[in-house]
């Protein structure tokens, strides 16, 4: 930790929060003793395989199962009849026309992308079940599919969707400032087309089911790895027509999500109706091609860009047409072609900006909120745009970011759609980025490079990490949308040993919530993060929760951490009532340590054991008043505000971290592949509760970054509709070999906005994406080049660097 | 994928189109063929074992013979699943005489793969579609100068 920009006075002790001890989940998770959904074996449990649909696009004719039903071991097939019988479609978050899409956990009437599930099948193993979908005859009708954003708008277009009679499915001009003023006053105005590629999480651990209906009680559990199983419950219990108190949602150890897991409820539903028609419970664990071709990628997008710049390099305004590839189903969408509302003028301090944004289905694979989901999409759009706004004027790129800057003193700054940046110093973080990867030595040498025949560049971006969400946004997609806000529940106990206990319901999938919970409680009770048990994962006859219970968007150091503090205080308060009567003092003279409630500056003292038998045994000596019993639940509630729905502004998420990244690439002009010469990240999240688990988390995040800047793209043949990227031989996930060495430093700007100063880390935005596009430009900067897509593989910049050159000749 | 190619085979066009136009000919030069009904004369099915790289399997085909214009002119359809794949084909054939009393024939097909071997067998599928269907007319051409 070097600089610490800390100014906020935090009320709670601190001996724990920001110290960085070792996770309490790594040695059970790295020592093959974590618990998943594939280690849980019911009696007389079914295995489940779904048959995929081979087309992208296709009427389904006919479904015969009979052959199928007669191999031995098969129990149980589901097909659109059945999911028809048991299912009402999902609802949607769009207004009129879309809403009125139909989705279902399985393909009903046609097929809209390759690997949409059509036929499930329980059997005694899977490998029975996997035989049994070959049994399966299905007759499609072959229609045309469409696979392109743009030609999806064509009048002339396939309809994925016959229902809603377009293919867009959601348009809205958002518009602040004065956008016309600022192009009438510039001296010049850039455009630019962009595109942002697919590309997904590829978590460890696929999608994973086991549904168990009990006939006598009517409960349906499902073990799952979903991220979100809260906003799940509501959309099962609809879909299902099922009361919620008979629906049991339990997540075990999650390996990896990265939002794909959101969108897990198709699966959830799909095998719970298998389990229902085979009367035994059923397992279901997705394989990596069908995690592949599944969907849950990010938001492919489409940008036209206009900048209105002064010569100096001042953005005064910047209009944006926005066209985002959903795929075939809308899931949580259109939510992804909204977000870049959390973020509108990302770092920069431009008032003026209008958004033209368009969410278009096609026949691809539906997409997820994918870490950084809509923002990273727009933030690269920005960042794109501002280094050519640089280069277009004969400016240094780095000199127009710093320029454009929100400045510290400006925090908390309101952007143009109204969202509240809370605290930051931007300039001083990507400043400290470049000197960590020696930029002035670089700058320096870099024209001889040039004369050698070496094109190496230096790109550095910073894209701020938006957490803990304001529900209300998605009120301006659809006025009548019923969610707002954003809430967490926590309940925690202190048994009759004096041990306290903390069920905060959180679905982590890496991101060590244990510990740093405990970390928390254990600075308010004067004790080790060792004292401290946190209930593991989630159960929802276990865990108290809200309709925004989860893991996701960035929030738990703000919203699960603001849940447990509450409770914390509270169970504190009544500990301390105890104490004082026992001691005969004041509970405001009393302290806690060391498993001890002591007055003050004495050696009087009760310890926590004495307390509690107090409370569950010994009741009659309570003072008066005191319900016996140490157990407490706080419900945190995030202090936001509905959005002006006249001019479409909200504050739309509490905190803001964000990471500036530096690096150094060379490019091969031979090849067109890229090699990172030297990699720095300054990373920001406010008071991290635990440095090492930050540190992690940045890393992963620097990690995806460069694999979607350089490797991972989901391609689909344009003609077929077929994904081509559909292993990991073409999809390419990178290893370690890929990676290089990360330089990580901190800086700390509280948040003025919760309680400890935290914000949230877990998505750090994929900054990579930025600053490697901008290190190639500047590597080939001699050729002109312009980078302007998201996904540079060799072979694009090998295509670029031959057209550049053909045009020098 | 589409593929054409020209050949000419030492045997008079009538002689030519009366062999093509039986489906138990043509089905002879599918690959490793399985079984073979003909429920009718101007269609036929086909199980054949055809895969690219290591993704093999049983596929099930159905062809059509369509528009025939004896003895100049025809077409065949056909659509085939196994293995979680989808095979659609569209093949025509155009016969004309040569001078010296044999015939040229000019094919033409377009394929369309989808499923398991389109997207994990993509890498190597145009030159193995390829290798198939020149290998069917090959065939043809050597049953009838044979």
């Amino acid at each position: 930790m070097t600089e610490a920009l800390l100014s906020k006075e935090i009320p709670v002790p601190r001996k724990w929060v920001g110290t960085p001890i070792k996770a309490k989940e790594f040695p059970r998770l790295i020592t093959g003793q974590g618990r998943y959904v594939d280690d849980i074996k019911i009696p007389n449990m079914l295995y489940a395989a779904l048959l995929r649909s081979p087309y992208a696009h296709a009427k389904i004719k006919r479904i015969d199962t009979s052959k199928a039903e007669k191999l031995p071991g098969v129990v149980a097939i589901v097909t659109q009849e059945d999911v028809l019988k048991y299912c009402k479609p999902y609802p949607q978050i769009v207004p009129p026309p879309a809403d009125k899409l139909l989705d279902y956990c399985i393909a009903v009437d046609k097929v809209r992308f390759a690997g949409e599930p059509v036929a499930a099948v329980a059997a005694t193993e899977r490998a029975i079940a996997e035989d049994a979908c070959e049994l399966i005859e299905v007759e499609y009708e072959p229609l045309p599919p469409v696979m392109d954003a743009e030609e999806a708008l064509k009048p002339d277009a396939p309809l994925v969707h016959e229902e809603v009679g377009t293919n867009l499915v959601w348009h809205e001009v958002f518009d602040y400032g004065d956008v016309d003023k600022a192009f009438a006053e510039a001296d010049k105005v850039i455009s630019l087309k962009l595109h942002h590629h697919r590309y997904g999480g590829a978590p460890t651990e696929t999608h994973a089911v086991v549904a168990d209906y009990d006939k006598g009680t009517g409960v349906l559990t499902i073990y799952c790895n979903n991220q979100m199983p809260m906003f799940c419950m509501a959309l099962i219990g609809l879909s299902f027509n099922m009361p919620t108190d008979k629906i049991r949602i339990i997540t075990p150890d999650i390996g990896g999500g990265f939002g794909s897991k959101i969108l897990s409820y198709t699966y959830m539903m799909l095998i719970s109706i298998l389990a229902m028609k085979a009367g035994r419970p059923v397992k279901w664990m997705e394989d990596r091609r069908e995690n592949l071709a599944s969907g849950t990628h990010c938001n492919e997008a489409t940008f036209y860009v206009e900048a209105a710049v002064k010569k100096d390099g001042t953005i005064l305004g910047i209009k944006a047409k926005t066209l985002h590839d959903v795929g075939a189903y809308l899931r949580y969408e259109p939510v992804g072609a909204l977000l870049w509302i959390q973020v509108s003028s990302g770092p920069y301090r431009f008032k003026n900006l209008r958004m033209d944004v368009n969410a278009i289905v096609t026949n691809k694979g539906p997409v997820a909120p994918i870490r950084g989901y809509g923002r990273i999409q727009h933030l690269w759009m920005l960042e794109r745009t501002v280094e050519q706004v640089a280069r277009q004027l004969g400016l240094d790129p780095i000199e127009v970011k710093l320029k454009n800057y929100v400045r510290p003193e400006e925090m908390p700054y309101v952007s143009p759609s109204g969202a509240t940046y809370d605290s930051g110093d931007y300039p001083t973080a990507l400043k400290k980025a470049l000197q960590m990867i020696n930029y002035d030595e670089w700058r320096r040498k870099q024209p001889e490079l040039w004369r050698q025949g070496r094109f190496v560049g230096i790109g550095a971006a910073l894209f701020q990490d938006s957490g803990t969400n304001n529900f209300a946004q998605v009120r301006l997609i659809y006025k009548n949308n019923p969610f707002s806000g954003n809430s967490r529940m926590a309940e925690m106990w202190m048994d009759e040993f004096g041990r306290i206990i903390v069920a905060v319901g959180s679905n982590p999938h890496g991101q060590c919530h244990e510990t740093v919970v405990s970390q928390v409680v254990a600075d308010v009770f004067g004790v080790t993060p060792d004292d401290v048990f946190v209930v593991p994962g989630f159960d929802s006859w276990v865990h108290g929760w809200t309709g925004h219970s989860g893991s996701y968007a960035s929030q738990f150091a703000v919203s699960g951490i603001g849940a447990v503090l509450g409770a914390a205080k509270r169970l504190r308060e009544k500990i301390a009532t105890i104490a004082a009567h026992m001691l005969k003092a004041k509970p405001e003279d009393l302290e806690f340590k060391e498993g001890k409630v002591c007055v003050k500056g004495t050696d009087r003292c009760v310890a926590f054991w004495q307390v509690a038998n107090l409370a569950y045994r010994n009741n009659l000596e309570l003072p008066e008043g005191v319900e016996p019993g140490l157990r407490v639940i706080y419900t945190w509630k995030a202090p936001f505000k509905l959005p002006d729905l006249e001019k479409k502004t909200v504050n739309a998420t509490l905190t803001y971290s964000y990471q500036a990244h530096a690096c150094v690439v060379e490019v091969d002009p031979e090849t067109g592949k890229v090699k990172i010469l030297d990699y720095a990240v300054v990373d920001d999240c406010g008071v991290p509760i635990n440095p090492h688990i930050v540190e992690g988390q940045v890393h992963g995040s620097t990690m995806n970054g460069i694999a979607a800047a350089l490797f991972e793209e989901y391609v689909y043949s344009k003609d077929t509709g077929q994904l081509l990227a559909s292993t990991f031989m073409d999809y390419l996930f990178p290893t370690a070999l890929e990676i290089p060495d990360i330089k990580v430093d901190h800086m700390i700007s509280p948040s003025p906005f919760t309680e400890l100063g935290t914000k949230g880390v877990g998505e750090g935005s994929l900054v990579p994406l930025g600053s490697i596009a901008g290190a190639i430009e500047d590597a080939l900067s001699p050729l002109g080049v312009v980078i302007t897509d998201s996904h540079n593989p060799p072979e694009r910049i090998y295509r670029m660097i031959k057209e550049a050159q053909k045009k020098r000749k | 994928m589409h593929f054409e190619g020209t050949f000419d085979i030492k045997a008079p066009r009538q002689k030519v189109w009366d062999f093509i136009s039986i489906p138990n000919n043509v089905a002879k030069c599918l690959p490793d063929l399985q079984k073979l009904e003909v429920p009718a004369p101007d269609r036929f099915k086909a199980t054949v074992k055809a895969g690219v790289g290591f993704v093999k399997g049983t596929f099930n085909f159905e062809f059509t013979m369509l528009d025939m214009q004896p003895p100049t002119h025809a077409k065949l359809s056909g659509h085939g699943s196994g293995t979680g794949s989808t095979v659609d084909l569209e093949t025509a054939i155009d016969l004309s005489d040569l001078p010296d009393g044999g015939t040229r024939m000019a094919w033409k097909a377009d394929a369309k793969v989808g499923g398991l071997i389109a997207s994990v067998g993509q890498r190597l599928l145009e030159g193995a579609a390829q290798k198939l269907v020149s290998n069917l007319f090959a065939c043809l051409k050597k049953q009838l100068e044979g």
